[in-house]
């Protein structure tokens, strides 16, 4: 499947996994590829590794998704885009 | 002479074939028969065996119900005493109506009313459905109409069990169709019907377009309205009244129909009462039914673990075939949503 993220949704997967979730990290950064004329990047991956990633980032946005009211942060922001993009 | 022998030797071989067929019987399937012929005897108390008609000649049981006692629902009964003998000891320890063993009760009767409903059951209770309705007054289902000032109350019995809160005009309107009787065709043309389907409506929604937004934003109290409006849904009260139904939405402003006290009991014994903003903005925004919320919550195919947030808070993720609930298992609210994917469901059904 192909998936279309913001610029600052990319960058955060991308360095989070890379603490994180090493394996998937990689297999995200080798099907990287930049939109010419277009804020988005898109990455081609598998739809178990897009469960994976789908999986952590719900339990991400448990853990810092939410402020004290409820309401998403910015990460959560981002973590919700992931959970919506990686649904499949 | 010659013809006669000729005849004979054709008819040997048949009455060799007859008398084969009734020795070849073994004598136990003879007494089976025999048992079967005289179960239609009705001489069988005074020892006399006339000859008794069957089709089957006994290879089958032929005669049915002649026992005095017979089993009706939870009760035997002699027939020809006309008395009740005795009760069907599971039955009281198994409750139908409650499926708690602990609980004993019967039926003693069908439903008095049961004429007048003739598609259902005389021995269903609320419709067949206690999530949804109570029956405060075990008549006919009616709408309660409480005044909002004085708390006073009345019935009109328009075949749906709800309360609703209604302000003083709306009470005594009520009043006058409470006084109408039954709402039916025989009180009630066409016409009217449709006025207090529209009376109903607006008392329980509002009547106008800001009243219903104004009862919405009772509920929600933070605007989320207009997010609700601007989701796509194309009929949004009709959703927050389900909601509402499952008794997922506590409170209840003006107007607003009250809030049964229902909780939603998860698969691990937590208790859910409600929603966040955010949990039911996005269980409405992603589709999520009330139904997949409800299996989610009690038939989760996977239960995560228990996450603390950075502010200390707890929160639980009950993945169900159609929906991942996300509850704070302290509160009881949910706080988050998401579409189960199809895989997903696939793999942990299969793991299942």
């Amino acid at each position: 499947m192909e998936i279309k993220l913001k610029k600052n949704t990319k960058n955060y997967l991308l360095i989070t996994l890379q603490k994180e979730k090493e394996d998937i990290f990689l297999q995200l950064k080798l099907n990287e590829k930049g939109n010419l004329g277009s804020s988005e990047y898109t990455f081609k991956i598998g739809e178990d590794a897009a469960d994976v990633i789908r999986d952590w980032a719900m339990d991400k946005q448990q853990s810092v998704g939410f402020d004290e009211d409820y309401d998403l942060t910015n990460e959560g922001e981002m973590l919700q885009e992931i959970i919506d993009k990686f649904y499949s | 002479m010659k013809n006669y022998y000729i005849v004979l030797l054709f008819l040997f071989p048949f009455g060799m074939g007859f008398a084969q067929t009734k020795d070849s019987l073994s004598l136990e399937e003879q007494n089976r028969r025999e048992k079967n012929i005289q179960a239609g005897n009705p001489f069988k108390k005074f020892g006399y065996k006339p000859k008794i008609s069957t089709l089957s000649k006994g290879k089958y049981l032929e005669f049915h119900d002649l026992d005095s006692i017979v089993q009706i629902g939870s009760f035997t009964f002699h027939v020809k005493k006309r008395v009740i003998t005795g009760y069907i000891v599971k039955e009281t320890k198994y409750s139908e109506a409650t499926l708690r063993p602990e609980i004993v009760s019967r039926w003693f009767s069908p439903d008095p009313l049961s004429d007048e409903f003739p598609s259902w059951s005389p021995y269903t209770f609320t419709n067949d459905n206690p999530i949804f309705f109570t029956d405060p007054t075990g008549l006919a289902p009616e709408t309660i109409y409480e005044n909002s000032i004085t708390g006073e109350t009345v019935e009109v019995e328009d075949g749906v069990d709800k309360t609703i809160v209604v302000d003083e005009e709306g009470f005594e309107e009520a009043k006058k169709y409470s006084e109408k009787g039954k709402v039916n065709k025989e009180n009630y043309t066409p016409e009217e019907f449709s006025e207090y389907e529209n009376f109903y409506n607006n008392q329980l929604y509002g009547e106008t377009s800001e009243d219903r937004i104004s009862n919405i934003l009772d509920y929600f109290k933070d605007g989320l309205v207009e997010q609700l409006l601007d989701s796509g849904l194309k009929n949004p009260y009709q959703d927050v009244a389900v909601l509402e139904d499952y008794g997922l939405l506590s409170g209840g402003g003006k107007n607003a129909a009250r809030g049964t006290g229902k909780i939603i009991k998860a698969a691990n014994g937590l208790e859910i009462n409600g929603f966040v903003k955010h949990g039911l903005n996005r269980i409405i925004q992603r589709g999520i039914s009330p139904g997949s919320i409800v299996d989610a919550l009690k038939n989760p195919l996977k239960v995560g673990k228990v996450i603390v947030d950075k502010l200390g808070r707890q929160s639980q993720r009950f993945i169900g075939k159609a929906g991942e609930i996300v509850v704070n298992p302290k509160t009881g609210k949910i706080i988050s949503g998401n579409p189960t994917s199809s895989k997903k469901a696939a793999r942990l059904l299969k793991r299942k």
